[in-house]
This record gives structure tokens, C-alpha cells and sequence, in this order.
């Protein structure tokens, strides 16, 4: 009898382990909505796994303990959304965009959406973030809440994330971006890091000694 | 089982699981972040929720400029009050009209500091000292600008009525909504390991102070000006998404290279400080002791060179200062942290202004003009296009006219491309909220009288920022439905007479470097350069579309011969020259998507009114184009790419467009740089590199001769900030030529961002001249109208 429930014991954490496993996007192993990295290790090398501590600490980003000053409302794929009188959700999703027409809030009005959810999208982002990087480079990716945007009266599922760079010399600059969750190509960033490097380095590039582009101006 | 033998087994977990959580969890006990303090310093004098902390930088405090970076700075420490919080934390609510934050020591710290006593004193070598400072700093800052807030809207609103049109949302006031990027606690690495640098970094909410490389000692968090400094760029970015619910909440002070826009946002920093502790000087230990990097915000400082002074006609003067740098003041420098130097002067100097003519006190007066920032870019911020509050009285960043995407990219690109924040758009929006405010006689906010137009005027004249023709008070509502000037919106103008100092320049006058065999373009295609660039601005976030999937991520097509070769991605450097006799200040060349396409795709031919650039003819494809009235609705149809394809047919040579082009040649959309979008198939402009700035151009001089060292008689090398960048595809044929007509305009242009009388009666949809003077709108601005056009006709080598 001791050996049946240990037995039962094991299997309920294994089953657990195993839903918790199946709800996470392809190719990464958390399916919390937490970070994410992508390491350039050759041209066509590109690796993904969950954020580690060291990774998020080297890109400065805080512990999640400052996420207690989060007011608790409505809950969008396990994240949390502030409080704003403008907010409309469907699907579990921020909408945006040209809303005021139609009340989309409720489901049961028809939005035809025109791309889809493609589930390796954070995989294509993080592969095309990294596509001119240097080796050894990582990017984190990490996802806030999902948007539909209302465009001409038709849907676009977009994601919203944090993108951080951390470079193989320990520099690194973050920004938000919205991706296509089709495509997973950046569609808009914004939220730039601003310096304040006393002797900030030009990039100095450097013209051609003869011109001969052809060009003709006027 | 037994049920004892159950309970057991599920006490047992639990109580293996309470183990593991708690070790995660700092307490008052876990010994790594906490320090009894009176055992670092000794005084008795420090009580029950105080510390020790520098309250000014250790310069001010020393009264030696020559500060060694070995002086023991405990010897300049007093004692203030803190926190009463057992942590170094603001207020664990971020809602409303309040702030939260932490401070911590760097990245390594799982939590602020905690007291063990209730005592914040420590030796000033310490990293706990650090975190002390910056917290006591910070909360100070805090302190000072949410009450300076609170007293804006008690002087924008007598209850729920607006006593003006401002820009501050009444909602946020009554607790509908919360600040929309504040959603975090701010949180501030005060030991930060940044070498020479200190940033707010605003996608994670975080500040960082670093130190200096050479003198390891030296911490940007010893100098409160930094910490004001900073924080003033994340009220920078509150300030300007007040009016923005989170999903739009995108509005940023430019981009991380040289415009208009971050050098405002810098200088506006470097007056936080001044906002805080009265004193115009920014950085005297951090920056100006050891890398002599501080700056001034008056013309009185001594740091400034003697031909600069509080004298009306030595003011530091746009756009002449514009490259000026104090500390090398013979070196041209083009930078936004000196470039934004001018408003902070002016800021100062309005300050004094209203102590003197509306008899304030300076607390008084500094709290009036940071309103007044606050509702400036609260209005410019403003992504959802209304600008203030109240109906339809107001309309910026085009979303209005665009129904189709009311909240979001286009209104951005307005925001930070079409019609950005530069000196003039600030000034003019900045003198409106004074006009409106302290020249306001109800509200009585200047001894019971009003401070004068012509008060205004003068000021802003002496910095050479009276660059505009009215106050643009109703910007695109100026006109009625059928594009003709609206009587009851008359906007105010500003008077001529007080426009001493300013200079505007016709657009005519900039032009391509005329000198003999001189190059008016060059072209970047070296691999190695050209995968710098594009890493620095995806890196950064400046690029905000993806390269084509036909780019080779080694760009293997580049082959550094300096021509534009198929499949490669290159740069291109303008030769831009000044033709006039006065110095042209923040130039802007555009690359984007703009109307001058019929819906076709038809290159148009505007008439001689619209526009002198008179190409293509219409036999070589050019036709007419109806442009939009000022404040019609904008279609897809409207936005066009910068370049056009010629096509060599048997009986005649045609532009046409890049989707015709690749009709005409059969390439199947699947080859296109963007399959989905056959408008830009064969070459565009990379979305974020696809404008170039430069700061100024002397009196018949170009970028180079304007930059060059006087000692080396050369230019430093160009930034990414100073080319645009193109994709070129593969698939086009070798030997095709292209024609890409770009825009540009410049900030101290005179009929750039206003009309002339000239202008107005022969545009095709008004003749109406008492437009004369009347801002562009932000539909017009996506014509040819307010720009000088530019052609590159470029071809395409195999």
C-alpha cells in the first residue's frame, strides 16, 4: 500500500510536470511568460533556453520582486495589466488600434483576423534579432501582454516583449518591440536606452577615397 | 496507508517547500544586505530614520574645484532624514499622482538595502552609502516633481473644468487611470558596474550609476546632479506619455543618435537639476572634475567662453551653439548632450525672467516653467492625437486623419519623423503654454498683471528660437473641412518686430556641395562597416523592421567598390552645402514612404505650385496629382516609396514604380525584398535608418567644413545617425537605374514648417493669403510642400 501511493505521489508531480511542459511554446522548456535567451554561437547556430539568474543579472534586469507593486486585474496569459478605464481585451489580448467601431470585446462580434499564431514565433525573432549579430552574442526576449490590432475592421495578432542585447563585452541595451505573431519580425520598438557616455564614440565611418557611385544628384 | 502516514508525507513537503521558498526570500536576518550601521559610523548624531549623505556633489560641498578623487568625502557628509521603511523603497503603490521605487546596489542585489536599526549611516566609501545617496536624492527629485504635478493641475483645472486647453488628462487627476509607463517600481543600481556612463533604461525601468574608468573611486552616484539628471529623463517619459493609454505608451525623446529631439531631451535633464537645487550647473564632480564633460545653464558661468553672456546679444544662441562644447570650446562637437544646452540656458534665463517681471519667487518661478515643460510634451506626446483636453480644438501626430490606425504606427511616425519634436516645434508649443498660462489675465499668475507677448517673444528671440510664425494654436483644425483657413481659429502671431536674432532661411538655399568635382553622394558598401551599422541600430532598437530574408547575414553581396550593387545593403552620405549667409540648424533628410505617387503608383509631377522639382516629365512617366486639403483623410494610397525604377521600353524610357517595374519583368512577389508587399520589391529604405541628421551648416559651408577641427583642418568621421541605409534586392537587373526623391528641411526654415503668403495663393486648393504665416498640417507634411527635394538617380552595378 506504501509503494501504491509513493507510486500515485510520483506520478501526479510527473503528470504535472509533463501539462506544464506541453503548454510552453515550442523550442523552450518554461512555459512561464518570463525570459527567454537566444545565443549566436556560429552563423547558422542559434540556441534558445529559459533565462538563467547569471543571464538576467548581467543584462541588469531586476528580480521579479519588484512585480508587487503590480495592481492585480485582469489576467492576460498569466500576466498582469495595470489599471486603465481604456482597456479592451479579447482573446486574452490587449485590442488596439481602430476599436472605437465595433464592440470587440465581445467575442461574438466578428473580427476576421488575417495572420495567425504561429507558436515558434518567439523562435523566429530571436533567430532574426541575432541573424547579423556577433558570435556569442545573446538577445532575451521576453513577453508582456499580447495585442490584437484593428486595422480596416480586420484583426492582426501581435506580441508585445522586452528585447535585451548583452554582448560578448558585457555592454547591452534593451527595448520594447512589437513582433507579428505570424512572422515573428519586429513591426515597431520603442522604449530606447538612454546613455550618458561622457565621451561617446562616433561610429566613424569612413567615406570612400574616390567616389565613382555613379550617382547624379540634383 | 495509514492516515497518519499521509499526513506525515504531506507535512513533510510542505515543510520541504516552505524551506526552499524562504531561502529565496530576503529578511532582516539573511546578513547580505543589511549592515548595522553605527558600527560604520560612529556619530551619535544620526537618528532614527536618518543617514548620512552628500547633499550636494562633493565640489559644491568642498568649495575646491580641484578636488582630489582621493579626498576622504566623509569629512562633507551631514545627516538627513531618510526613510522609516525598513527597506530603501519609495511607496510600494505606483497609482495615481504618486511614484514608487527601490534602490539597489547593483545588478547582483536581489532586494534594496534594509536597516537593521533603523539608521542609514555609512562611511561614504561604501556601497550602502551609494544607495543612502541615491535614495535620498532620488526621493528628493521625486518629492519635488510630483508636487510640482499636483500644482499644474490645480492650475489647469478649478475642479473638472479646464481653466485652459491643457494637456493634462483630467482622468489621470481623478484616479481613472494610473501613469501608464510607471506600472514598475523605478528601480536605481546605485554601484552600478557601467565604466564612464550612467543611463535610464526604459524598456526595464531601471537608472544605473556607474563610475569612472580612471579614477575607480569617483561614482556617478557621489554627485546628486547626476541622479537629477537621470531622473529627469524618466519624467521625460512620463511626461510625454501622460496623455497615452499603456498600449501607446511609445513616446520617446528621439533617438539614441544626434536630433533635435534627444538633444532637447538632455537638456531638459540637465534642468531637473537645476529644478532641484537652483544651481545651473550640471556635474561638476562626475563629469566636469575628471573628464571635464559638466556644463553650464547660464551664460554667466564662468566654464563659457567670454563671447557668451547674459547679454541679449551674447546669448548661447541657436543654432550657432548648437556644436559648442565648454569644455573644448575650439573643437566643433556634434552631440545631444551640448546641443541641448541652448534650452536649458533658456530655461534658466526664463526663470530669472519671471523672478524679475511677475515678481515670483525662484521656487515659484522654476515650478511655473516646469508646468510648462509638462505641458509641452505632454501635448507633443500625445499618440492618440488630440493634444489637450476637449474635443476637437486641437490635433497632433496625424492619428485624427487616419482612421484606419488611429492609436498607433503612423501617429508615431509623425511623432519622431514626419513632424518631430526639433527646437522650433518645442519653442512654438512651449510659447503657446506660456501665452496661455502666465499671458493670461484670468488666471492672474503674474502679479496681477500678465506676462506680456512680447516678453515671450523677446526671450525666446535672444536664443534664436523665434523660429515660427504664430502659435499654432489649433494646428490642423486651422482650416474647415474644404481645406480654407477657419476664421474662429485664427491662430496668434507672433510679432515681427521681435525677431532680432532669429534667422529664417529659405529652403532654396540648401542645396548639393557646388564645388568643382566635388561628390554630392557617397555610397557605403564595405561588409564589414555595413554589419557594424546594422547591429548597432537592431541592437538598439533604431531599426524597426526586419532586413530581408534574401539578405545574407554575412552580407555577402556587399564588395566594398563604393557603387550600389545588387543584393547589398549600403549607406549613403548626403554632400548638403548652405548656400546662405547664416548658419542652417538641424537638418533632416527623409527616406520615407511619402505622397508623390497617383494611386497607381505613378510618379507624380507637381505643379510649379507645390513644388519646383519639376520631374518626371510627363513623358518620361510623370503625372498629375491631386494633393490632400489640409486636414483630409489619409489613405494607404498616400504613402509611396522614396524610389522609383526606370523602365527602357522600345519606343520611350518611363520612371514608373517598383511594382510596375516588376510587372514589367515578370519577377514572381516571392522574390520581392518583402514578398507581401510588392510596392518597395527591389530597393527601400530601412525603416528606422531611412532619415539622417545633421546638427548644422555654417554660411556657405558643408557638414565637413562645419565639423572640421580648426587645428586639423578635418571633420570627425560620420555617425549612423548621419546616412541612411539601403536594401538593395538581388533580383534586379544590372544596369537598371533608380531614382530616389528624398526630402529635406531644416529647423531655422522658413517655409519648411510654415507657409508664405507666396505659398498660399498658388496652392490648388486655397487662395486664401491670410494663411500667410500658418503652420503646415500634419497631412501637408506628407507632401512635397515643406521640403526642399533632393534626387539621387542611381545605378544599379552587377
Amino acid at each position: 500500500m506504501k509503494k501504491f501511493w509513493l507510486f500515485l505521489f510520483s506520478s501526479l508531480i510527473a503528470l504535472g510536470i509533463a501539462y506544464h511542459s506541453k503548454k510552453a511554446p515550442a523550442g523552450f522548456a518554461s512555459s512561464r511568460p518570463g525570459w527567454n535567451t537566444f545565443v549566436k554561437k556560429a552563423t547558422r547556430n542559434i540556441s534558445a533556453h529559459p533565462s538563467t539568474k547569471v543571464e538576467l543579472e548581467q543584462a541588469r534586469i531586476p528580480s521579479p520582486r519588484r512585480e508587487i507593486a503590480q495592481v492585480k486585474t485582469e489576467p492576460a496569459k498569466g500576466l498582469t495589466l495595470p489599471k486603465d478605464h481604456a482597456y479592451q481585451i479579447r482573446e486574452n489580448r490587449l485590442l488596439i488600434g481602430d476599436i472605437e467601431r465595433h464592440d470587440y470585446q465581445d467575442e461574438r462580434t466578428e473580427l476576421v483576423m488575417i495572420n495567425k499564431i504561429n507558436p515558434d514565433w518567439k523562435t523566429i525573432l530571436g533567430n532574426d534579432l541575432l541573424r547579423f549579430q556577433e558570435e556569442e552574442t545573446k538577445v532575451m526576449i521576453k513577453e508582456e501582454f499580447p495585442v490584437i490590432k484593428v486595422q480596416n475592421g480586420k484583426g492582426l495578432y501581435m506580441e508585445q516583449v522586452v528585447v535585451t542585447y548583452v554582448f560578448k563585452n558585457g555592454n547591452f541595451s534593451s527595448f520594447h518591440a512589437l513582433v507579428d505573431s505570424d512572422t515573428g519580425f519586429v513591426t515597431e520598438t520603442w522604449d530606447r536606452t538612454v546613455h550618458e557616455k561622457v565621451r561617446p564614440k562616433r561610429a566613424e565611418i569612413t567615406l570612400p577615397e574616390i567616389n565613382n557611385s555613379g550617382i547624379i544628384a540634383r | 496507508m495509514k492516515k497518519t502516514t499521509l499526513t506525515t508525507l504531506t507535512l513533510s513537503t510542505i515543510a520541504l517547500a516552505s524551506l526552499v521558498l524562504s531561502s529565496c526570500v530576503p529578511n532582516s536576518t539573511s546578513g547580505v544586505r543589511t549592515r548595522d550601521s553605527s558600527s560604520v559610523v560612529t556619530s551619535t548624531t544620526v537618528g532614527l530614520n536618518q543617514g548620512r549623505i552628500l547633499a550636494d556633489n562633493p565640489i559644491i560641498l568642498s568649495r575646491n574645484t580641484n578636488l582630489a578623487d582621493s579626498y576622504d568625502l566623509n569629512k562633507l557628509l551631514s545627516v538627513a532624514d531618510i526613510t522609516s521603511n525598513s527597506f530603501l523603497t519609495g511607496n510600494n503603490s505606483c497609482n495615481g499622482l504618486t511614484y514608487c521605487f527601490e534602490v539597489r546596489e547593483n545588478k547582483d542585489a536581489p532586494s534594496a538595502l534594509q536597516t537593521s536599526n533603523g539608521k542609514w549611516a555609512y562611511g561614504a566609501t561604501t556601497p550602502e552609502f551609494l544607495e543612502v545617496n541615491t535614495y535620498y536624492h532620488l526621493n528628493k527629485v521625486m518629492d519635488t516633481f510630483f508636487s510640482n504635478l499636483i500644482g499644474g493641475y490645480d492650475l489647469a483645472y478649478t475642479g473638472s473644468t479646464p481653466n485652459y486647453k491643457t494637456a493634462l488628462p483630467l482622468a489621470l487627476r481623478n484616479g481613472l487611470d494610473q501613469f501608464n509607463v510607471l506600472q514598475n517600481p523605478l528601480i536605481a543600481y546605485a554601484d552600478c558596474d557601467a565604466a564612464d556612463n550612467a543611463y535610464f533604461d526604459r524598456a526595464l525601468g531601471t537608472l544605473c550609476f556607474g563610475y569612472l574608468t580612471e579614477h575607480a573611486s569617483v561614482k556617478w552616484a557621489q554627485d546628486s546632479t547626476v541622479v537629477y539628471h537621470e531622473a529627469g529623463h524618466f519624467f521625460q517619459r512620463l511626461q510625454l506619455n501622460i496623455r497615452n493609454p499603456l498600449a501607446y505608451a511609445k513616446a520617446d525623446m528621439g533617438n539614441i543618435f544626434y536630433d533635435e529631439a534627444g538633444a532637447l531631451g538632455e537638456g531638459l535633464s540637465d534642468f531637473y537639476s537645476y529644478f532641484v537645487n537652483g544651481r545651473p550647473h550640471f556635474a561638476e564632480w562626475a563629469a566636469g572634475r575628471f573628464l571635464a564633460a559638466s556644463r553650464p545653464m547660464t551664460e554667466d558661468d564662468p566654464l563659457h567662453i567670454s563671447a557668451v553672456s547674459s547679454d541679449p546679444d551674447q546669448r548661447l544662441a541657436y543654432p550657432d551653439y548648437l556644436t559648442y562644447n565648454p569644455n573644448y570650446s575650439t573643437v566643433p562637437n556634434e552631440d545631444i548632450h551640448t546641443a541641448g544646452m541652448i534650452i536649458s540656458h533658456y530655461l534658466v534665463a526664463l526663470t530669472t525672467d519671471l523672478q524679475d517681471k511677475c515678481a515670483m519667487t525662484k521656487t515659484e518661478a522654476v515650478n511655473s516653467v516646469m508646468n510648462l515643460v509638462t505641458e509641452t510634451l505632454a501635448e507633443h506626446g500625445d499618440l492618440s492625437g488630440k493634444g489637450v483636453e476637449g474635443g476637437s480644438s486641437n490635433r497632433i501626430n496625424l492619428s485624427s486623419a487616419y482612421p484606419t490606425d488611429p492609436d498607433s504606427t503612423l501617429s508615431r511616425d509623425w511623432f519622431s519623423l514626419v513632424n518631430p519634436i526639433n527646437y522650433r516645434s518645442f519653442m512654438q508649443t512651449f510659447a503657446k503654454n506660456l501665452l496661455k498660462t502666465l499671458g493670461n489675465s484670468s488666471l492672474n499668475k503674474c502679479q496681477g498683471s500678465i506676462y506680456t507677448r512680447d516678453q515671450i517673444e523677446s526671450l525666446i528671440d535672444q536664443y534664436g528660437l523665434l523660429l515660427f510664425r504664430t502659435y499654432n494654436e489649433n494646428r490642423n483644425q486651422s482650416y474647415t473641412a474644404g481645406g480654407v483657413v477657419d476664421a474662429a481659429k485664427t491662430p496668434t502671431p507672433v510679432n515681427s518686430n521681435n525677431r532680432k536674432k532669429s534667422v529664417l532661411i529659405s529652403k532654396d538655399l540648401l542645396i548639393f556641395d557646388p564645388t568643382t568635382n566635388a561628390s554630392s553622394a557617397y555610397v557605403i558598401d564595405n561588409r564589414t562597416t555595413m554589419l557594424a551599422g546594422i547591429t548597432a541600430l537592431q541592437s538598439a532598437g533604431v531599426m524597426t523592421s526586419s532586413l530581408s530574408s534574401q539578405t545574407p547575414s554575412d552580407l555577402g553581396f556587399n564588395n566594398n567598390n563604393g557603387k550600389i550593387s545588387r543584393g547589398e545593403v549600403v549607406a549613403i552620405a548626403l554632400n548638403l552645402y548652405n548656400n546662405s549667409n547664416s548658419t542652417m540648424g538641424g537638418i533632416q533628410v527623409l527616406a520615407n514612404d511619402w505622397n508623390h505617387a497617383d494611386a497607381t503608383g505613378k510618379p507624380c509631377k507637381f505643379s510649379t505650385s507645390e513644388s519646383k522639382d519639376n520631374w518626371p516629365q510627363t513623358s518620361e512617366g510623370g503625372v498629375s496629382c491631386t494633393l490632400p486639403t489640409p486636414n483630409a483623410t489619409l489613405t494607404n494610397d498616400n504613402f509611396a516609396p522614396v524610389c522609383f525604377m526606370q523602365l527602357n521600353e522600345t519606343s520611350s524610357t518611363r520612371w514608373v514604380s517598383q511594382s510596375e517595374f516588376k510587372t514589367k519583368i515578370a519577377l514572381d512577389s516571392s522574390m520581392c525584398l518583402n514578398p507581401s508587399n510588392p510596392k518597395d520589391c527591389f530597393i527601400r529604405a530601412v525603416k528606422g535608418a531611412d532619415q539622417a541628421h545633421y546638427s548644422k551648416l555654417d554660411p556657405k559651408s558643408t557638414w565637413g567644413n562645419t565639423m572640421a577641427d580648426p587645428t586639423t583642418g578635418k571633420a570627425p568621421g560620420l555617425d549612423w545617425g548621419n546616412v541612411l541605409m539601403f536594401e538593395v534586392s538581388k533580383h534586379i537587373p544590372p544596369g537598371t537605374v533608380i531614382d530616389c526623391r528624398m526630402r529635406v528641411r531644416f529647423t531655422n526654415c522658413d517655409d519648411c514648417y510654415h507657409k508664405q503668403k507666396n505659398d498660399n495663393t498658388k496652392t490648388n486648393y486655397t487662395a486664401d493669403p491670410s494663411a500667410d504665416g500658418y503652420d503646415f498640417t500634419d497631412v501637408e507634411m506628407n507632401g512635397p510642400r515643406p521640403y526642399k527635394i533632393l534626387h539621387l538617380q542611381i545605378p544599379i552595378v552587377d
